[in-house]
């Protein structure tokens, strides 16, 4: 299947010269087209570093990241926010709705600054709602929502535009475990049936549960890989949770 | 180490100082400026009379001083407040970092110190330069030259600016240290993400209160063109009431409206980021109507009296021509008791011969004339009712009577044509405008006057604008009759007119004549008088409505800029997720400049659309008159304003863009 992500060595240095931190430290690897990959590792191990990289949030120190077959680490800046709005979806911790507007024109807001004309966009948001069971909610303000319908209004948003790939930092960060199954399991939905691909970044093993594929991070290299195959999900929990035992991940800091 | 701390702080946050720093040094330039007004008279030509007179005037600029700080005091205290806020998760640090609120305050204090001792320093040097500019318009209003041109300093202005503000100062200083008493450490910390509630009125709420907003201003319009200024009667408060109260419901209703009417245009709504400027606007439309309506008041005031100022202005010097046609009138009285034959004999010129004075060595030509009265005659013969209160009392005056040949010896004086009257007619000559129409009604309707038994019928159907003396306001009217009518009448006053020689000092002569105790009964006034009146007067109208003007437009341009900018931490926090989205930052920035333009238009809109009304009814009234047109003063009033209400956009635009961009 073809790659729509292949990160290809990529360094991000920190601090000037004399104390340099290597916050990523060579790290490769390929997301194919309808794959969930996850990536796990504890704090500080360069994994959000790595996903802000990919989101041209941030620039690398060296190495290529290809979306779709092209090079975005020799973007010009100028070109990087169309760039962005046009191959990637994102989805937030703290979701990153706009307060003033409502559910509705978040999402739409998706759309309107790619240019789509205005009379498809209230039918692909309609769409969309129906699909993430948002639909009693989409003229309603963020804060009279719970926090799992705005993180679904948020997914919305990410998926709202068809990108090439969604990125999630920490989707369930801020949800409390009833919604965090709704929003993985609207993922999962999204992942199988419209052949998403989503690249999302946690600390959580029962997060991490949900996706095809793990990389684990650790000091800035990757340090395992894991793939769910056809083991169950409760399975494949066990599993992660060994390695993240392995890996010194945030239980063990305690020791 | 505090003051190292306040130092970095100003530096560092110098954009959330902006607003602040502008307001203040602008109110303190302006507050030197039309302080410093009396010691531009040293460099003036002035008349002593005329400073004398100016002295009215800068009176009340210094009345209207202390009303101006009080406004830029509650405007710092506002920008205050702001600022706190602004900085509430800074504050809320230095809390947990274990520093006391006393310590806190103290930096506090010498952060709006320093920032203000800078707009202070700036504000001076400011109000020094556009002093000197004001000077030529002093000399422009005063209608004199400037004698020699150096640079006006005023000790004075700066000695009553520093005062002001220090008192200004204290009292924030007061208040600031109360605030940061007050507050918890909790709510510090939290502030940078508080669940902002934004609720719109129902639809229906929003039409009906449209609806009767535009129809009370509908209303308030229509009675200030029904009413046209005549009367400050009841209809006129009336008029006020609804138009303020409508302007009120207006704005309560306007942000859902918008709002409404750009959604169901989807074409445009969901165009780039329109939904988002539409929905930023709206929300803080929403929440701040009341003060957006104060603002467009404000803005009204502003436009008002500045435009109003220039115009009123000329009024005063407009009729000089008219009401001081001689360079000289002196005047005595009739003792009602008097002796008849001394007064004949004693005429003025015979005075003058007797104390060796000569006449025409001053005066190149002049006339001598008594006004005569019939029984108790008054000006109320004409009234057919229909007078204000001012006009009654002055209606009670005693009719005066002159005769023909007087009359027309006044005309040739001026150069005009000479009048006839055929038997028993009568004509009358007024240049006082506040009788001008009962006359004209008297006349026109053939009214006729009963004087020693005989009716005399009016030669002409409209009064005659010849006055006939010089005197400050306009003289009320003199009926003018065949010579022999006077014979039977009393005398009234006696007046001499005297066109002078232009020589330089005729008039100083002349003057200093009059100084002796032979004249004792003869009052002077000179077309110089006249002159020295009108244009301090109209030098007082100008400057105090420019004054209040520029203030009104500080205080609400200042209050938009800070409405917008306290928003500036939730603006941060929107326009980082545009970015993320893939908003450019061309983009984000079109859509910050479209907000802030919204924000500050609106209001200036409806404004605007108030004075529009307001000063075409009063461009009527004073058009009747028969004055000027107010373009030239709308034209500078507009530049005046548009600069300061241009320079707060601007500082806003970028002081929010600053923010959104984040500090790096």
């Amino acid at each position: 299947m073809e790659n729509v992500l292949s990160v290809r060595n990529i360094e991000k240095y920190y601090g000037a010269k004399g104390s340099v931190t290597k916050a990523v430290d060579g790290i490769s690897f390929d997301v194919a087209q309808g794959e969930f990959v996850g990536i796990m590792g504890p704090s500080g191990s360069g994994k959000t570093t790595v996903l802000n990289c990919i989101s041209t949030i941030d620039t690398v120190t060296s190495g290529e990241i290809y979306i779709d077959g092209g090079d975005i680490t020799k973007l010009k800046p100028s070109k990087l926010s169309k760039f962005r709005r046009e191959k990637l979806g994102f989805i937030f911790q703290d979701f990153n709705l706009l307060d003033t507007l409502t559910a509705r024109e978040n999402i739409a807001l998706a759309l309107t600054i790619t240019n789509v004309h205005p009379r498809d966009i209230d039918p692909r948001i309609n769409l969309i709602a129906k699909r993430l069971e948002i639909e009693d909610v989409l003229e309603k303000y963020p804060y009279q929502m719970s926090g799992g319908q705005r993180q679904r209004v948020a997914c919305a948003r990410a998926i709202v535009t068809d990108p090439s790939l969604i990125l999630a930092d920490e989707p369930t960060g801020a949800l409390d475990s009833k919604s965090s199954r709704m929003l993985l399991d609207c993922l999962t939905r999204l992942n199988e049936e419209v052949q998403a691909t989503i690249l999302m970044v946690t600390h959580d093993a029962f997060t991490a549960s949900y996706c095809h594929r793990i990389l684990f991070i650790k000091d800035g290299k990757i340090f395992n890989e894991l793939r769910r195959g056809g083991d169950s999900r409760k399975t494949f929990f066990n599993k992660i949770i060994d390695v993240v035992t392995l890996l010194g991940g945030d239980n063990s800091d305690v020791i | 180490m505090l003051f190292k701390l306040a130092r970095g702080n100003v530096k560092k946050s110098f954009q959330d100082y902006s607003i602040y720093f502008l307001t203040l040094m602008l109110g303190v330039c302006m507050f030197y400026v039309f302080n410093s007004i009396e010691a531009q008279q040293a460099i003036l030509d002035l008349s002593a009379s005329m400073s004398e007179l100016m002295q009215t005037g800068i009176k009340l600029m210094g009345y209207i001083s202390v009303l101006v700080a009080v406004i830029l005091g509650f405007l710092i205290l506002y920008a205050n407040k702001f600022l706190m806020k602004r900085r509430s998760a800074e504050l809320g640090i230095y809390l947990t970092l274990g520093m006391d609120r006393t310590r806190i305050a103290a930096m506090m204090a010498m952060e709006t110190f320093l920032v203000g001792l800078l707009s202070l320093v700036i504000g001076l040097a400011l109000g020094v330069a556009l002093s000197q500019a004001f000077s030529s318009l002093s000399a422009l209003l005063l209608g004199v030259t400037i004698s020699d041109f150096e640079i006006v300093f005023s000790a004075d202005a700066l000695v009553k600016t520093l005062i002001c503000f220090a008192v200004v100062f204290l009292i924030s200083m007061i208040f600031n240290t109360h605030q940061i008493s007050r507050i918890k450490l909790i709510d510090l910390l939290n502030s940078g993400r508080r669940g902002e509630t934004l609720r719109f009125h129902r639809r229906w709420v929003n039409l009906l209160a449209l609806v009767i907003g535009c129809a009370m201003l509908g209303t308030a319009y229509w009675m200030l063109f029904d009413n046209g200024l005549a009367e400050f009667d009841r209809e006129f408060a009336a008029c006020l009431v609804i138009g303020f109260f409508g302007t009120f419901v207006f704005f309560f209703a306007i942000a859902g409206i918008i709002l409404d009417v750009a959604r169901s245009c989807k074409g445009i709504y969901y165009k780039k980021l329109n939904a988002f400027v539409v929905r930023q606007f709206s929300s803080k439309m929403n929440t701040n109507f009341i003060s957006i309506s104060l603002v467009c008041l404000m803005l009204l005031l502003s436009i008002g009296t500045i435009s109003c100022g220039l115009t009123v202005g000329d009024l005063f010097t407009k009729d000089i021509d008219s009401i001081a046609p001689y360079d000289v009138s002196v005047m005595a009285n009739v003792n009602r008791d008097f002796d008849r034959e001394a007064w004949e004999r004693t005429t003025f010129a015979r005075t003058a011969e007797e104390n060796g004075f000569d006449l025409s060595a001053v005066a190149r030509d002049y006339i001598e004339f008594n006004t005569y009265y019939e029984n108790d005659l008054t000006y109320e013969v004409f009234a057919a009712g229909g007078l204000d209160e001012l006009e009654k009392t002055m209606a009670m005056g005693t009719l005066p009577f002159m005769r023909l040949s007087d009359y027309n010896h006044l005309c040739r004086m001026l150069g005009m044509a000479e009048k006839t009257l055929t038997g028993d007619q009568y004509l009358i000559s007024s240049n006082y405008s506040g009788f001008e129409e009962m006359f004209n009604a008297y006349l026109s309707a053939g009214g006729t006057l009963e004087l020693g038994g005989r009716t005399y019928t009016p030669a002409q159907d409209h009064i005659e604008t010849i006055a006939c003396y010089t005197s400050l306001m306009g003289a009320s009217g003199v009926v003018v009759v065949p010579d022999d009518t006077v014979t039977t009448m009393e005398f009234l006053d006696r007046y001499v007119n005297l066109q002078l020689k232009d020589g330089a000092n005729s008039l100083d002569l002349l003057l200093q004549e009059m100084e002796k105790p032979a004249y004792e009964s003869y009052m002077t006034v000179s077309r110089q008088d006249a002159v020295d009146m009108g244009y301090s007067m109209k030098f007082t109208a100008v400057y105090l409505m420019m004054y209040v003007g520029i203030i009104f437009m500080i205080t609400s341009a200042a209050v938009l800029a800070l409405q917008q900018l306290s928003e500036a931490a939730d603006n941060r926090r929107r326009y980082q997720t545009l970015k993320r989205l893939g908003v450019s930052d061309r983009m984000a920035d079109g859509a910050l400049f479209k907000q802030v333009l919204l924000y500050f238009l609106l209001p200036m809109i409806v404004a605007i659309c108030h004075a529009a009304v307001g000063l075409t009814v009063i461009n009527n009234v004073i058009g009747m008159l028969g004055y000027a047109s107010m373009g030239i003063s709308l034209a500078i009033c507009a530049a005046l304003l548009g600069a300061i209400y241009l320079a707060y956009f601007a500082a806003t635009y970028i002081s929010a863009r600053a923010a959104i961009r984040g500090r790096r």
